[in-house]
Protein backbone atom coordinates (compact mmCIF):
# COMPACT_ATOMS: atom_id res chain seq x y z
CA UNK A 1 0.00 0.00 0.00
CA UNK A 2 3.20 2.54 0.60
CA UNK A 3 4.51 1.69 -2.28
CA UNK A 4 1.50 2.14 -3.88
CA UNK A 5 0.97 5.36 -2.57
CA UNK A 6 4.39 7.00 -3.16
CA UNK A 7 3.92 5.44 -7.16
CA UNK A 8 1.12 7.52 -7.62
CA UNK A 9 2.32 10.68 -6.11
CA UNK A 10 5.31 10.72 -8.24
CA UNK A 11 3.07 10.05 -11.03
CA UNK A 12 0.66 12.63 -10.52
CA UNK A 13 4.08 15.18 -9.95
CA UNK A 14 5.53 14.27 -13.46
CA UNK A 15 2.23 14.01 -15.22
CA UNK A 16 1.52 17.95 -14.29
CA UNK A 17 4.77 18.61 -16.40
CA UNK A 18 3.86 16.98 -19.81
CA UNK A 19 0.21 17.32 -19.66
CA UNK A 20 0.20 15.67 -23.54
CA UNK A 21 2.70 15.01 -26.38
CA UNK A 22 0.89 16.81 -28.68
CA UNK A 23 3.25 19.03 -29.21
CA UNK A 24 5.11 16.48 -31.04
CA UNK A 25 4.72 16.42 -34.51
CA UNK A 26 4.91 12.52 -34.49
CA UNK A 27 1.84 9.93 -33.39
CA UNK A 28 2.99 7.04 -31.65
CA UNK A 29 3.24 3.91 -33.84
CA UNK A 30 0.09 1.34 -33.62
CA UNK A 31 2.11 -1.08 -32.58
CA UNK A 32 3.52 0.81 -29.52
CA UNK A 33 0.14 2.54 -28.98
CA UNK A 34 -1.83 -0.84 -28.65
CA UNK A 35 1.20 -2.03 -26.07
CA UNK A 36 -0.31 0.91 -24.43
CA UNK A 37 -3.91 0.01 -24.16
CA UNK A 38 -3.17 -3.73 -23.42
CA UNK A 39 -2.30 -2.11 -19.55
CA UNK A 40 -5.67 -0.66 -19.39
CA UNK A 41 -8.42 -1.74 -17.75
CA UNK A 42 -10.67 -3.56 -19.98
CA UNK A 43 -13.83 -1.73 -18.94
CA UNK A 44 -12.28 1.16 -20.84
CA UNK A 45 -11.44 -0.74 -24.13
CA UNK A 46 -14.65 -0.06 -26.10
CA UNK A 47 -13.81 4.07 -24.83
CA UNK A 48 -10.25 3.69 -26.50
CA UNK A 49 -11.96 1.68 -29.60
CA UNK A 50 -13.34 5.33 -31.09
CA UNK A 51 -9.73 7.09 -30.54
CA UNK A 52 -8.65 6.38 -34.33
CA UNK A 53 -11.00 4.14 -36.88
CA UNK A 54 -8.34 1.89 -37.14
CA UNK A 55 -8.92 0.73 -33.61
CA UNK A 56 -12.91 -0.08 -34.01
CA UNK A 57 -12.43 -3.64 -34.22
CA UNK A 58 -9.72 -4.16 -31.25
CA UNK A 59 -11.25 -6.68 -29.29
CA UNK A 60 -11.41 -8.88 -32.44
CA UNK A 61 -8.12 -8.69 -33.47
CA UNK A 62 -6.05 -11.67 -32.53
CA UNK A 63 -3.08 -9.90 -31.87
CA UNK A 64 -4.36 -7.70 -29.83
CA UNK A 65 -6.50 -10.22 -28.08
CA UNK A 66 -2.99 -12.33 -26.86
CA UNK A 67 -1.30 -9.33 -25.75
CA UNK A 68 -3.76 -8.33 -23.48
CA UNK A 69 -4.15 -11.71 -22.26
CA UNK A 70 -0.29 -12.14 -21.51
CA UNK A 71 -0.50 -8.83 -19.52
CA UNK A 72 -3.71 -10.11 -17.78
CA UNK A 73 -1.58 -13.56 -16.93
CA UNK A 74 1.34 -11.44 -15.40
CA UNK A 75 -0.94 -9.69 -12.72
CA UNK A 76 -1.97 -11.55 -9.68
CA UNK A 77 -4.55 -13.99 -9.57
CA UNK A 78 -6.23 -11.57 -6.52
CA UNK A 79 -7.52 -9.09 -9.35
CA UNK A 80 -9.08 -11.42 -11.29
CA UNK A 81 -13.30 -11.96 -10.61
CA UNK A 82 -15.52 -15.40 -10.73
CA UNK A 83 -18.77 -15.45 -12.26
CA UNK A 84 -21.32 -17.79 -9.86
CA UNK A 85 -24.71 -18.45 -11.22
CA UNK A 86 -27.11 -20.00 -9.09
CA UNK A 87 -30.58 -21.86 -10.59
CA UNK A 88 -33.40 -21.77 -8.20
CA UNK A 89 -35.26 -24.43 -9.15
CA UNK A 90 -39.08 -24.96 -7.86
CA UNK A 91 -41.49 -27.31 -8.37
CA UNK A 92 -45.23 -26.80 -8.83
CA UNK A 93 -47.02 -25.50 -11.60
CA UNK A 94 -46.23 -22.28 -12.84
CA UNK A 95 -43.51 -21.72 -11.07
CA UNK A 96 -40.70 -19.92 -12.73
CA UNK A 97 -37.10 -20.93 -12.48
CA UNK A 98 -34.91 -18.00 -10.65
CA UNK A 99 -31.56 -17.30 -12.40
CA UNK A 100 -29.07 -15.24 -10.43
CA UNK A 101 -25.46 -14.34 -12.01
CA UNK A 102 -23.28 -12.65 -9.39
CA UNK A 103 -19.82 -11.02 -10.12
CA UNK A 104 -17.33 -12.24 -7.02
CA UNK A 105 -14.29 -10.03 -6.38
CA UNK A 106 -11.83 -9.02 -4.55
CA UNK A 107 -9.24 -11.00 -2.23
CA UNK A 108 -10.95 -13.84 -0.79
CA UNK A 109 -13.63 -13.19 -3.36
CA UNK A 110 -15.87 -11.21 -0.40
CA UNK A 111 -17.16 -8.52 -2.41
CA UNK A 112 -20.26 -9.67 -4.29
CA UNK A 113 -22.63 -8.32 -7.24
CA UNK A 114 -26.35 -9.78 -8.39
CA UNK A 115 -25.37 -8.61 -11.80
CA UNK A 116 -28.82 -7.17 -14.04
CA UNK A 117 -28.77 -9.37 -17.53
CA UNK A 118 -29.85 -6.81 -20.09
CA UNK A 119 -33.34 -7.25 -21.80
CA UNK A 120 -33.51 -9.92 -24.57
CA UNK A 121 -37.25 -8.68 -25.24
CA UNK A 122 -39.01 -5.99 -24.28
CA UNK A 123 -41.84 -6.90 -21.54
CA UNK A 124 -39.87 -9.65 -21.08
CA UNK A 125 -36.74 -9.38 -19.57
CA UNK A 126 -33.69 -10.89 -19.02
CA UNK A 127 -35.05 -14.66 -19.45
CA UNK A 128 -33.29 -17.77 -18.73
CA UNK A 129 -29.09 -18.62 -18.01
CA UNK A 130 -28.34 -21.41 -20.19
CA UNK A 131 -24.54 -21.00 -18.88
CA UNK A 132 -21.60 -18.75 -18.23
CA UNK A 133 -18.42 -19.55 -19.87
CA UNK A 134 -15.03 -17.27 -19.67
CA UNK A 135 -16.85 -14.68 -17.79
CA UNK A 136 -19.55 -14.66 -21.26
CA UNK A 137 -23.27 -15.06 -20.08
CA UNK A 138 -25.92 -17.00 -22.30
CA UNK A 139 -29.21 -16.19 -21.97
CA UNK A 140 -32.90 -16.87 -23.75
CA UNK A 141 -36.01 -15.68 -23.10
CA UNK A 142 -39.15 -17.36 -25.67
CA UNK A 143 -41.43 -14.21 -25.78
CA UNK A 144 -43.64 -16.23 -28.43
CA UNK A 145 -43.10 -19.48 -30.20
CA UNK A 146 -39.12 -18.22 -31.13
CA UNK A 147 -36.36 -18.11 -28.84
CA UNK A 148 -34.18 -15.33 -28.56
CA UNK A 149 -30.56 -16.15 -27.60
CA UNK A 150 -28.20 -13.65 -26.26
CA UNK A 151 -24.38 -12.97 -25.41
CA UNK A 152 -23.42 -10.80 -22.90
CA UNK A 153 -19.82 -9.84 -21.74
CA UNK A 154 -20.15 -8.21 -18.13
CA UNK A 155 -17.01 -6.65 -18.30
CA UNK A 156 -17.15 -4.69 -21.14
CA UNK A 157 -20.88 -4.81 -20.99
CA UNK A 158 -21.26 -5.58 -24.69
CA UNK A 159 -24.32 -7.78 -25.32
CA UNK A 160 -25.33 -9.55 -28.59
CA UNK A 161 -28.47 -11.04 -29.79
CA UNK A 162 -27.73 -13.80 -32.02
CA UNK A 163 -29.26 -14.19 -35.56
CA UNK A 164 -32.93 -16.32 -35.38
CA UNK A 165 -34.16 -17.84 -38.08
CA UNK A 166 -31.42 -21.38 -38.91
CA UNK A 167 -34.45 -23.46 -39.26
CA UNK A 168 -37.42 -23.34 -41.17
CA UNK A 169 -41.08 -24.77 -40.30
CA UNK A 170 -42.20 -27.68 -42.38
CA UNK A 171 -45.88 -28.55 -43.40
CA UNK A 172 -47.97 -30.24 -40.81
CA UNK A 173 -45.18 -30.36 -38.36
CA UNK A 174 -44.72 -28.07 -35.27
CA UNK A 175 -40.90 -26.77 -34.73
CA UNK A 176 -39.77 -26.12 -31.46
CA UNK A 177 -36.39 -25.05 -30.48
CA UNK A 178 -34.86 -25.47 -27.78
CA UNK A 179 -31.43 -23.78 -26.67
CA UNK A 180 -29.38 -27.12 -25.72
CA UNK A 181 -26.06 -25.49 -24.60
CA UNK A 182 -23.11 -22.85 -24.64
CA UNK A 183 -19.33 -23.45 -24.68
CA UNK A 184 -15.81 -22.07 -25.95
CA UNK A 185 -14.41 -24.12 -29.36
CA UNK A 186 -11.29 -23.41 -28.81
CA UNK A 187 -9.94 -25.27 -32.34
CA UNK A 188 -11.61 -21.68 -33.62
CA UNK A 189 -11.46 -19.70 -30.89
CA UNK A 190 -15.09 -19.21 -30.75
CA UNK A 191 -18.03 -19.35 -28.48
CA UNK A 192 -20.86 -21.96 -29.86
CA UNK A 193 -24.70 -22.38 -28.95
CA UNK A 194 -25.94 -25.96 -29.52
CA UNK A 195 -29.93 -25.58 -30.42
CA UNK A 196 -32.04 -27.94 -30.83
CA UNK A 197 -35.09 -28.28 -32.96
CA UNK A 198 -38.19 -30.27 -32.49
CA UNK A 199 -40.42 -31.04 -35.20
CA UNK A 200 -43.78 -32.55 -34.06
CA UNK A 201 -46.39 -34.19 -36.57
CA UNK A 202 -49.97 -32.53 -35.40
CA UNK A 203 -52.00 -35.53 -35.58
CA UNK A 204 -49.35 -38.00 -34.22
CA UNK A 205 -48.46 -35.96 -31.85
CA UNK A 206 -45.14 -37.72 -31.72
CA UNK A 207 -41.51 -35.43 -31.21
CA UNK A 208 -38.48 -36.31 -33.21
CA UNK A 209 -35.62 -34.36 -33.06
CA UNK A 210 -33.51 -33.69 -36.19
CA UNK B 1 28.76 -11.64 -22.38
CA UNK B 2 31.68 -9.04 -22.17
CA UNK B 3 34.18 -8.29 -19.34
CA UNK B 4 32.67 -5.20 -17.25
CA UNK B 5 35.81 -2.99 -17.91
CA UNK B 6 35.24 -3.24 -21.53
CA UNK B 7 33.73 -0.32 -23.11
CA UNK B 8 31.32 -0.15 -26.60
CA UNK B 9 31.20 3.39 -28.51
CA UNK B 10 27.57 4.78 -29.55
CA UNK B 11 27.08 7.24 -32.46
CA UNK B 12 24.27 9.52 -32.24
CA UNK B 13 22.04 10.74 -35.09
CA UNK B 14 24.40 13.89 -34.59
CA UNK B 15 27.26 11.74 -34.79
CA UNK B 16 28.07 12.48 -31.34
CA UNK B 17 30.42 9.47 -29.64
CA UNK B 18 29.40 8.23 -26.19
CA UNK B 19 31.79 5.62 -24.61
CA UNK B 20 29.70 3.17 -22.60
CA UNK B 21 30.51 -0.14 -20.25
CA UNK B 22 29.86 -2.58 -22.93
CA UNK B 23 28.16 -4.29 -19.64
CA UNK B 24 25.79 -1.80 -19.21
CA UNK B 25 24.14 -1.55 -22.54
CA UNK B 26 24.54 -5.74 -23.08
CA UNK B 27 22.16 -6.06 -19.79
CA UNK B 28 19.60 -3.92 -21.10
CA UNK B 29 19.91 -3.59 -24.68
CA UNK B 30 18.30 -6.99 -26.91
CA UNK B 31 19.91 -5.40 -30.03
CA UNK B 32 23.50 -4.32 -28.22
CA UNK B 33 23.39 -7.69 -26.76
CA UNK B 34 23.29 -9.67 -29.79
CA UNK B 35 25.85 -7.88 -31.58
CA UNK B 36 28.22 -8.64 -29.55
CA UNK B 37 27.23 -11.77 -29.16
CA UNK B 38 27.44 -12.89 -32.77
CA UNK B 39 30.43 -10.99 -32.96
CA UNK B 40 29.80 -8.24 -35.35
CA UNK B 41 31.41 -5.79 -32.80
CA UNK B 42 34.96 -4.47 -33.29
CA UNK B 43 36.36 -3.48 -30.21
CA UNK B 44 39.08 -1.62 -32.16
CA UNK B 45 37.17 -0.17 -34.57
CA UNK B 46 33.33 0.00 -34.59
CA UNK B 47 30.81 2.32 -33.14
CA UNK B 48 27.43 1.43 -33.40
CA UNK B 49 25.33 3.62 -35.18
CA UNK B 50 22.10 4.87 -33.83
CA UNK B 51 20.47 7.41 -36.62
CA UNK B 52 17.53 8.11 -35.07
CA UNK B 53 18.74 8.74 -31.49
CA UNK B 54 19.71 12.27 -30.91
CA UNK B 55 22.40 13.24 -28.05
CA UNK B 56 20.29 14.30 -25.34
CA UNK B 57 18.02 11.08 -25.87
CA UNK B 58 21.24 8.78 -26.17
CA UNK B 59 22.59 10.33 -22.96
CA UNK B 60 19.27 10.25 -20.88
CA UNK B 61 18.88 6.22 -22.37
CA UNK B 62 22.56 5.71 -20.99
CA UNK B 63 21.89 7.14 -17.48
CA UNK B 64 19.08 4.27 -17.58
CA UNK B 65 21.12 1.57 -18.17
CA UNK B 66 24.08 2.64 -16.46
CA UNK B 67 21.40 3.01 -12.94
CA UNK B 68 19.89 -0.08 -13.61
CA UNK B 69 22.96 -1.93 -13.69
CA UNK B 70 24.50 -0.48 -10.92
CA UNK B 71 21.39 -0.46 -8.45
CA UNK B 72 19.41 -3.51 -9.31
CA UNK B 73 19.55 -4.58 -5.62
CA UNK B 74 18.51 -1.41 -4.13
CA UNK B 75 14.68 -1.73 -3.05
CA UNK B 76 12.00 -1.39 -5.61
CA UNK B 77 10.68 2.09 -3.79
CA UNK B 78 13.91 3.54 -4.40
CA UNK B 79 14.03 2.20 -7.87
CA UNK B 80 10.43 3.57 -8.62
CA UNK B 81 11.29 6.73 -7.41
CA UNK B 82 14.43 7.12 -9.38
CA UNK B 83 12.53 6.28 -12.36
CA UNK B 84 9.84 8.85 -11.96
CA UNK B 85 12.43 11.56 -11.50
CA UNK B 86 14.06 10.01 -14.94
CA UNK B 87 10.61 10.25 -16.77
CA UNK B 88 9.74 14.13 -15.68
CA UNK B 89 10.33 15.20 -19.23
CA UNK B 90 8.44 17.20 -21.53
CA UNK B 91 6.22 15.48 -24.15
CA UNK B 92 8.83 15.26 -26.79
CA UNK B 93 11.81 13.93 -24.29
CA UNK B 94 8.86 11.21 -23.44
CA UNK B 95 8.12 10.63 -27.24
CA UNK B 96 12.04 10.65 -28.35
CA UNK B 97 12.91 7.83 -25.53
CA UNK B 98 9.89 5.84 -26.26
CA UNK B 99 11.26 5.08 -29.74
CA UNK B 100 14.80 4.75 -28.70
CA UNK B 101 13.50 2.04 -26.24
CA UNK B 102 11.88 0.51 -28.75
CA UNK B 103 14.45 0.72 -31.39
CA UNK B 104 17.01 -0.73 -28.87
CA UNK B 105 15.02 -2.90 -27.53
CA UNK B 106 15.28 -1.90 -23.61
CA UNK B 107 12.24 -3.75 -22.54
CA UNK B 108 12.24 -2.50 -18.52
CA UNK B 109 12.52 1.04 -20.25
CA UNK B 110 10.06 0.45 -22.64
CA UNK B 111 8.18 -1.33 -20.01
CA UNK B 112 8.31 1.98 -17.61
CA UNK B 113 7.12 4.26 -20.74
CA UNK B 114 4.62 2.54 -21.34
CA UNK B 115 3.41 2.18 -17.61
CA UNK B 116 3.83 6.41 -17.89
CA UNK B 117 1.81 7.03 -20.80
CA UNK B 118 -1.29 4.54 -19.57
CA UNK B 119 -1.32 6.37 -16.37
CA UNK B 120 -1.43 9.59 -18.70
CA UNK B 121 -4.30 8.18 -20.10
CA UNK B 122 -6.30 5.91 -18.18
CA UNK B 123 -9.87 7.49 -17.32
CA UNK B 124 -9.80 10.33 -19.84
CA UNK B 125 -12.44 11.24 -22.09
CA UNK B 126 -11.55 10.53 -26.12
CA UNK B 127 -11.20 14.26 -27.15
CA UNK B 128 -8.57 14.63 -24.37
CA UNK B 129 -6.75 11.42 -25.25
CA UNK B 130 -6.55 12.33 -29.05
CA UNK B 131 -4.60 15.28 -27.65
CA UNK B 132 -2.44 13.32 -25.33
CA UNK B 133 -1.74 10.77 -28.23
CA UNK B 134 -1.69 13.06 -30.73
CA UNK B 135 -4.10 11.32 -32.81
CA UNK B 136 -4.70 14.15 -35.51
CA UNK B 137 -6.93 12.00 -38.55
CA UNK B 138 -9.06 9.91 -36.78
CA UNK B 139 -10.25 8.25 -39.74
CA UNK B 140 -14.07 8.80 -39.40
CA UNK B 141 -16.19 10.64 -41.53
CA UNK B 142 -17.91 13.72 -39.75
CA UNK B 143 -21.04 11.88 -40.20
CA UNK B 144 -19.89 8.79 -38.02
CA UNK B 145 -17.84 10.88 -35.57
CA UNK B 146 -21.35 12.79 -35.05
CA UNK B 147 -23.32 9.34 -34.72
CA UNK B 148 -20.65 7.69 -32.39
CA UNK B 149 -20.72 11.18 -30.16
CA UNK B 150 -24.18 10.65 -30.09
CA UNK B 151 -24.64 7.27 -29.25
CA UNK B 152 -21.77 7.43 -26.47
CA UNK B 153 -21.57 10.71 -25.35
CA UNK B 154 -20.06 9.84 -22.41
CA UNK B 155 -17.00 8.59 -23.76
CA UNK B 156 -16.42 12.21 -25.57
Amino acid sequence: MIRDSINTGFFAETLNIYTSMANHSNQIPNDLALKILAKLPIKSLKRFSYLPKSWLNLLENFDFKSLYYENLKSKTARLSSLLLWRLFCQSGENVRNKNNVHLLSGERYENMVILVLPTLFESYGPGEVVECVNGIICHYARPSREVIIGLWNPKIDEHKIIPSGITEDEPSFDRHVRVHGFGYDHVNDDYKVIQCVYYSHYYLDESSPI
Amino acid sequence: MGSPLKKIMLCSSEKEIFSVEEQVMVQHSVIINNMIEDGSYNYEESKIPLDCVDSKTLKKVIDYCTYHTHHHNDNQEDLEAWDAQFLNVDSNGLYDLLMAANYLEIRNLLDLIYRTIKNMIKGKKIDEIRRILNIKDHGFTPEEEEQNRKEYPHFY
